[in-house]
């Protein structure tokens, strides 16, 4: 089992800093380390908003937030050596609309929007229902498929389907990213890596006290 | 330095064995378990039962991007990639890479496989069903290619050898379209699986639900490397640490190796059967090792071709002579052809209200079994495709997230992530498709592979008997979800490409006629007595499920058949 343990600690080691004051009340609430975090595909400033997106996704309770999970890191290394190319600049011209779309509503400086003003944004891009969201969907499509970000200075950007964009894909990568990280799967979620025997129907409530296995 | 495991190299063998997969491995046990000294030849790397399963314990956080397959083994394995699930962290390792084994294709086909000790029997679906006198008597009655040159009763003892030697759990139905088995316990459905199986044989006369035939031990252990009972963790693809599922590496092979018979060489690429023209006679195989590029011959009294329906008939192809310049055993010109595989990727899902307070413990390796339905005779009898297929599927939870769109995020959604969601129940259909001449694998001379050989090009498809079922397959997915009160009940049908069954069979078919089949009733070439084929190219039909099992048995009885025969001096 050294093995397993030694791939764990991996996970574990990799903290991180980001110039947020939600962030850091969390990270003095929660851990001494003086850690740092630079993303490797994210700018320092995207880190910032991803940060504090995933937080309003997956707010803090009696157990974790995502970012106390290192959801951020999660998110960040996996478009690196998940996706490809073309994925990759979706989610550069989504996050970069996003930030384009904070700064015009709140302020110029990131480290400056509340928690408040980021559950605004996510509210609206989320909750939006009707014709709105049939009329985004249809603009984050076009956009996307438009024009390479390097190219587009000449190109009125469309921050508003993409700050919507990159927040719906956020929802579904924030909770495949908490799902997966350990503390959850092994301690909050229901875990039991060698069950020993299969059960096709027993009492939820017995079985895991209403929680869903993790594996 | 090449190595040889378990004995060390001799001048000549009694018997030779290609492929160390299902096939492979069965054979190797019998033909040493009966004395023969056995040379098995892999081309792949050496895959130990449990210290080479590197990923069988590993959650996915334990694994970088929770095991998602990485852009860097998409690309370099952009074919494997197309199942959707074999590149992923915790299984690409026994998928080849598709840029340094490549081949080519007139009409796309998806060849899924490990170059490796063990081959796909460490990644293999699990699913034993036998065939029937339905499935041997489909030709002959339909018209359609050539008859199967035996029937059931011939090959049901084989059946019932291997059941009991690997483990098969499983119900026996008294069905005539799917023999019952030698089976260890059944495992067990789940409380939606359950009213879903009641209410069908309450509304329907012509069907049953069963729990899948999988070839998990249940009960007890079974011979080889240390075979326990199954601990529902449902990880197989990456190789059973309990070896609770039949492998090669953990049943057959141990067997062969404790005779003492067995002589195993990896990174083996066999590429040419020799031929004696006075003996007319196959007298050893050519090997090129596929890391030092080496070339060996190795020589003995009989061969067994277990390398994959693919590359058994590729090995014949490429196994050119005077006496057969299209191939050994190619008179018929049926070499290659006759490709098939099954047609799948069609079905329904539904929700299921109700069970609410219930759940599952344990993750079962299987899902419930649909036998076909479908011209079996009487009402049964379609006039829009011949044939039939069965269904596989089952119920669980997900979570609530995407069901809900008011938790869309917060302290609501983070709730609804942690508690199982509602039932969903998938169904998919699994067709029998029908041999084609025109549906065939070929070599191609010009372009070579880095060891110098011709790459394998593909050029098959499904037909319009296929494309017929597959209306029906869906439509009556459907119906019985509607009728046992399931809800928000969506259709699919993505048939991808052949191969996406990874059941490619019948490019050496057996058939009572040297003019139009490649292998006689034993599974030897008909003009050369001593070399067999008991892979998946035998198969003169598909039938419609899952067709492992097979393999197993007829590979005992060929080398069976093959020890008689050495005996009284006749090969």
């Amino acid at each position: 089992m050294d093995r397993r343990r030694a791939l764990r600690n991996i996970g574990l080691t990799t903290g991180f800093v980001v110039a947020s004051p939600a962030f850091m009340s969390l990270l003095q609430s929660c851990t001494t380390e003086k850690a740092s975090w630079i993303p490797e595909f994210f700018t320092p400033e995207e880190g910032t908003v991803l940060t504090n997106i995933v937080d309003i996704i997956i707010p803090k309770t009696d157990t974790p937030s995502a970012s106390e999970v290192n959801v951020p890191q999660f998110i960040d290394k996996y478009i690196v050596e998940v996706e490809f190319e073309e994925d990759q600049k979706r989610y550069k011209r989504r996050m970069q609309g996003l930030v384009n779309q904070l700064k015009a509503k709140y302020s110029e400086d990131v480290a400056d929007i509340t928690p408040e003003q980021y559950e605004e944004i996510v509210a609206e891009n989320l909750k939006v229902t009707g014709d709105k969201r049939d009329d985004l969907n249809k603009r984050i499509r076009v956009e996307g498929n438009e024009i390479d970000m390097g190219e587009s200075e000449k190109v009125e950007q469309d921050n508003e389907a993409l700050a919507f964009g990159m927040i719906n894909d956020l929802r579904w990568t924030t909770i495949n990213a908490f799902k997966n990280s350990q503390k959850i799967g092994e301690e909050v979620l229901a875990y039991d890596p060698v069950p020993g025997m299969y059960n096709g129907c027993v009492s939820l409530e017995e079985v895991t006290q209403g929680r869903a296995w993790s594996l | 330095m090449s190595t040889f495991y378990y004995n060390t190299p001799v001048e000549e063998y009694d018997a030779i064995v290609v492929g160390t997969g299902v096939s492979g491995g069965w054979a190797a046990k019998e033909l040493c378990e009966q004395g023969l000294k056995t040379l098995v030849l892999e081309r792949g790397r050496m895959v130990k039962h449990r210290e080479d399963y590197p990923t069988a314990n590993l959650d996915p956080w334990d694994m970088p991007n929770g095991g998602a397959a990485t852009a860097d083994v998409k690309k370099r394995k952009y074919k494997q990639a197309r199942t959707g699930y074999t590149v992923s962290a915790s299984s690409e390792h026994f998928f080849v890479d598709d840029i340094k084994r490549t081949y080519n294709e007139d009409r796309r086909f998806d060849w899924m496989r490990g170059y490796h000790v063990g081959g796909r029997s460490l990644m293999w679906g699990r699913q034993s069903y036998r065939l029937s006198d339905i499935d041997f008597e489909a030709n002959l009655k339909d018209g359609v290619a050539v008859d199967w040159p035996i029937r059931y009763a011939e090959i049901k003892p084989w059946y019932d050898k291997v059941e009991k030697y690997i483990g098969v759990s499983g119900e026996n139905l008294g069905l005539p379209q799917l023999p019952d088995g030698e089976f260890l316990p059944p495992m067990d459905m789940n409380c939606v699986e359950d009213h879903f199986k009641n209410q069908i044989a309450d509304k329907f006369t012509d069907r049953v639900i069963t729990i899948g035939r999988v070839a998990h031990i249940t009960q007890g252990t079974k011979p080889g490397d240390g075979r326990s009972a199954c601990q529902y963790r449902n990880r197989c693809m990456r190789g059973c640490p309990f070896g609770a599922y039949f492998s090669s590496n953990s049943s057959t092979l141990p067997a062969a190796e404790a005779t003492g018979n067995m002589t195993l060489r990896p990174f083996s690429i066999v590429h040419e059967v020799m031929y004696d023209k006075e003996s007319g006679k196959a007298t050893g195989v050519r090997v090129i090792d596929a890391e030092t590029k080496e070339t060996f011959e190795f020589k003995a009294k009989v061969i067994f071709l277990c390398a994959s329906a693919i590359a058994s008939a590729s090995i014949l192809l490429q196994s050119k002579s005077d006496r057969f310049p299209n191939g050994m055993g190619n008179d018929s010109g049926e070499l290659g052809h006759n490709l098939m595989d099954h047609h799948f990727r069609v079905g329904a899902s539904a929700k299921f209200d109700g069970f609410q307070d219930k759940y599952y413990k344990g993750r079962r390796p299987n899902g419930i079994y649909i036998p076909r339905f479908r011209n079996l005779g009487g009402s049964s009898d379609r006039s829009d495709y011949l044939r039939g297929y069965g269904y596989q599927g089952g119920a669980s939870r997900g979570d609530w997230s995407e069901a809900i769109q008011e938790l869309s995020y917060g302290k609501d959604l983070k709730k609804a992530v942690m508690e199982p969601g509602g039932w969903t129940m998938g169904m998919t259909a699994f067709g029998e498709t029908l041999p084609d001449h025109k549906n065939r694998m070929y070599m191609d001379y010009d372009k070579k592979d880095e060891w110098g050989l011709p790459t394998v090009t593909f050029d098959a498809d499904f037909g319009e008997n296929e494309l017929a079922m597959r209306t029906d397959m869906k439509e009556q997915a459907a119906e019985m979800l509607e009728a046992t009160g399931f809800k928000n009940i969506s259709t699919y049908d993505s048939i991808g490409g052949m191969g996406l069954g990874i059941h490619e069979m019948g490019t050496a078919r057996m058939g009572k006629d040297r003019k139009t089949s490649v292998l006689n009733k034993n599974n030897q070439l008909h003009d050369v007595p001593n070399v067999y084929v008991t892979d998946g190219a035998f198969m003169t039909s598909s039938a419609c499920h899952n067709p492992s099992l097979g393999y197993m048995a007829f590979t005992a009885r060929a080398a069976s058949h093959a020890v008689e025969e050495l005996k009284k001096m006749n090969l």
